[in-house]
């Protein structure tokens, strides 16, 4: 399990931060390029701009339950999804989720890498 | 009304909880939940669905239903139109039906709910709801086969039962039951009571006290003594016994009775078989009476046989004192005639020589030197004493010979006992003429008491009862040492008679007394008895259906009683009366 410190040294891969509230508080170069977003654009948006429509219900659902339970179920592993793009159009990613908690509220971070179909 | 920023991230943060904990309680549900856009694709399902698939959850989201859940009908994989999806996608109509769920390992059987609504103003969404139904159709079947298989075995065993009660009804036996204590009330009885005793069931079911009450007067009591111990203690108890029949006459029965127990181990009823075995009993019966038949000819025989070696003994007697007998009988004759002759010539020439004596005188005086001669002679010859003697001597000789007769003529008697024939003749008569005969012998050793009582004139043999009569009045006589008494006894007690010889003599000790009527059995001293006496008697006396009874008491005497039947009962030939 990496450490929010260590996900922010890395470069090379896709890495974004979210609140507790599921709010985007941290996106690095590669992740802004894969998503074509502009630098620190994609700051306070909501996690929703990333996610396909079609899974949105299930994201909130999820989010919800890790917060209510605090019992992990994906974190730590690689999960193959679809992304959504600042243009709206999907494509396969490999995301792993990690989570920590500082000063009562969560952070979570991922790392995402394209899967070429 | 204003809501500041930080009480909408609160109500954020409690809808989030809520949502949450929406998911979990939704993961806790039996079925498997799955929730999917208008394309078919998975926007939600619940940790049971996850399951059912095998997918991790994250996997299933987003992916083609149809993909997820390959259905399969009639054995045939299902065609993508007609999965509940594509159903509810052509058309909003619930829908609950069951397929098979091929999984990765195993088919199981799903009922699926499905159902298309609106879940916003905008959107549409499907739910199926399935329902693993693996188990229970199992278990209906299940359910239905045992069923089924009771059914069949509840026929089989109407059928068994209804063999069984015809078994009963048809058994030779009547079965019974009844409670299991002493009032003995009949619970069930077959139906071929009918048959066999010609009641009806309903009557022995209906009065407690008809069995007993039917059972032979006779055989109640051991019956109903032999109960209490099967009562109290169990076990079998069998018993023969008379029921009456309805029409009244008794049919004999062999009841087996048989206590059985409940699990607890208290009696719980009385068990019984009732056979008729009138006929085995009546052959039983047959059986024992020719048994007794023929052990009363064995015996017969037997005592036949000893009596023919016994005949046989006697008979060679009676010849050869026959034989003596007519031996003798001639010279006997002839000397008890020269005897008489003999007897007449001595008194001749006694009485010639009285004469001589008177005229010895004038002899005297012509020729004394004769004279001389003649007292020599007489004097040397005792004249005198023979005068005298002689008359003895032929007299005495007379009665020897006589005596010699007699013996002879009863030799002659004895050995011509053939002559005999069956007579009814005076016992009294016979008594008095045998004492007559013995009077010899008893007249130095006993005083006769005679105690007649009325008799009839008796069918027998004379002779040879006067024979028995000589055996015991003689034995009588034996027995008493010095001096006694023998008392004759008679009387009649309806078609008997009897005849007692008692004496008060030295008795008879009881070892003994079963060995008295034994051929060449005695107690005397040799030379005394032949032993042939009393085993005579005892033939004659059955000869003539009789018995002889004896009571003795050592240093008391002996009484000897003779039972006769007035008239008998099947002559004994001749030949038969002869042997003896």
């Amino acid at each position: 399990m990496k450490t929010m410190n260590e996900l922010k040294e890395i470069d090379d891969v896709a890495v974004v931060f979210a609140s507790q509230s599921g709010t985007i508080t941290y996106a690095n170069r590669a992740f802004n390029q894969l998503f074509g977003w502009a630098e620190g654009e994609i700051i306070s948006h909501p996690l929703d701009v990333i996610i396909p429509k079609l899974l949105q219900d299930a994201h909130n659902l999820g989010f919800a339950r890790f917060l209510s339970t605090e019992q992990p179920t994906l974190l730590g592993q690689p999960l193959s999804l679809t992304a959504r793009k600042k243009d709206e159009t999907g494509f396969k990613i490999e995301l792993t989720l990690f989570a920590e908690k500082k000063a009562d509220q969560w952070i979570f971070g991922s790392t995402i890498q394209p899967i070429a179909e | 009304m204003h809501t500041t920023l930080s009480d909408s991230g609160d109500k954020l943060r409690g809808l989030q909880q809520t949502l949450g904990k929406m998911d979990v309680v939704l993961g806790q549900i039996d079925e498997a939940i799955v929730w999917t856009d208008m394309q078919g694709r998975v926007q939600w399902c619940n940790q049971p669905f996850d399951q059912l698939v095998g997918q991790r959850h994250i996997q299933n989201l987003g992916t083609p239903l149809i993909e997820l859940l390959p259905l399969m009908e009639d054995g045939h994989q299902l065609p993508d139109q007609e999965h509940p999806v594509s159903l509810m996608l052509a058309r909003p109509v619930d829908q609950r039906k069951i397929y098979h769920y091929q999984g990765d390992s195993q088919q199981t059987i799903v009922e699926i709910f499905s159902r298309r609504f609106s879940v916003s103003k905008t959107e549409e969404s499907i739910v199926l709801v399935i329902r693993d139904i693996t188990d229970q159709v199992a278990a209906d079947k299940q359910l239905k086969e045992t069923v089924a298989r009771l059914e069949t075995k509840g026929c089989k065993l109407a059928e068994t039962s209804t063999h069984l009660r015809y078994l009963i009804d048809n058994s030779p036996a009547i079965i019974y039951s009844a409670v299991p204590t002493g009032d003995f009330k009949i619970t069930f009885v077959s139906e071929n009571l009918r048959n066999v005793l010609e009641y009806e069931p309903h009557e022995m079911l209906g009065d407690m006290n008809f069995w007993i009450e039917h059972i032979h007067p006779d055989d109640r009591l051991a019956l109903v003594q032999r109960l209490p111990k099967l009562l109290s203690s169990g076990g079998q108890l069998t018993h023969n016994y008379r029921f009456r029949h309805r029409k009244g006459h008794y049919l004999w029965m062999h009841d087996t009775l048989r206590m059985v127990y409940d699990s607890a181990g208290q009696p719980q009823e009385l068990l019984g078989s009732l056979l008729d075995i009138t006929e085995r009993k009546e052959m039983e019966e047959t059986l024992q009476r020719e048994r007794d038949e023929q052990r009363l000819l064995i015996q017969e025989l037997s005592e036949a046989r000893d009596q023919l070696l016994q005949n046989d003994k006697m008979a060679a007697i009676g010849q050869l004192a026959a034989g003596v007998a007519h031996e003798i009988n001639n010279p006997i004759g002839y000397i008890n005639s020269n005897l008489g002759t003999l007897k007449h010539y001595v008194e001749d020439l006694l009485e010639l020589t009285e004469l001589y004596q008177v005229s010895e005188s004038s002899l005297d005086k012509k020729h004394p030197e004769l004279t001389g001669h003649i007292q020599n002679i007489k004097d040397r010859i005792d004249l005198e004493y023979i005068k005298e003697d002689l008359p003895n001597l032929v007299r005495e000789s007379q009665e020897g010979a006589e005596r010699v007769r007699r013996i002879v003529q009863d030799l002659k008697e004895f050995s011509h006992v053939d002559e005999a024939e069956w007579q009814w003749a005076d016992l009294h008569k016979g008594l008095d003429s045998t004492l007559n005969i013995v009077h010899n012998e008893l007249k130095y050793k006993a005083e006769i008491q005679k105690a007649y009582g009325e008799l009839p004139r008796v069918e027998c043999i004379a002779s040879q009862l006067n024979q028995v009569f000589m055996n015991l009045l003689v034995n009588a006589a034996h027995a008493i040492e010095k001096q006694g008494v023998i008392s004759l006894r008679t009387g009649c007690d309806g078609d008997n008679v009897w005849i007692a010889i008692e004496d008060t003599g030295t008795g008879i000790p009881a070892d003994k007394l079963t060995r008295i009527f034994e051929p060449f059995y005695t107690s005397k001293p040799v030379g005394v008895g032949t032993g042939l006496g009393l085993s005579l008697s005892y033939s004659i006396i059955k000869k003539h259906h009789g018995r002889i009874d004896v009571t003795s008491e050592v240093g008391r005497g002996s009484c000897f009683t003779i039972h006769l039947p007035v008239k008998h009962p099947g002559k004994t030939t001749q030949s038969e009366a002869s042997n003896l």
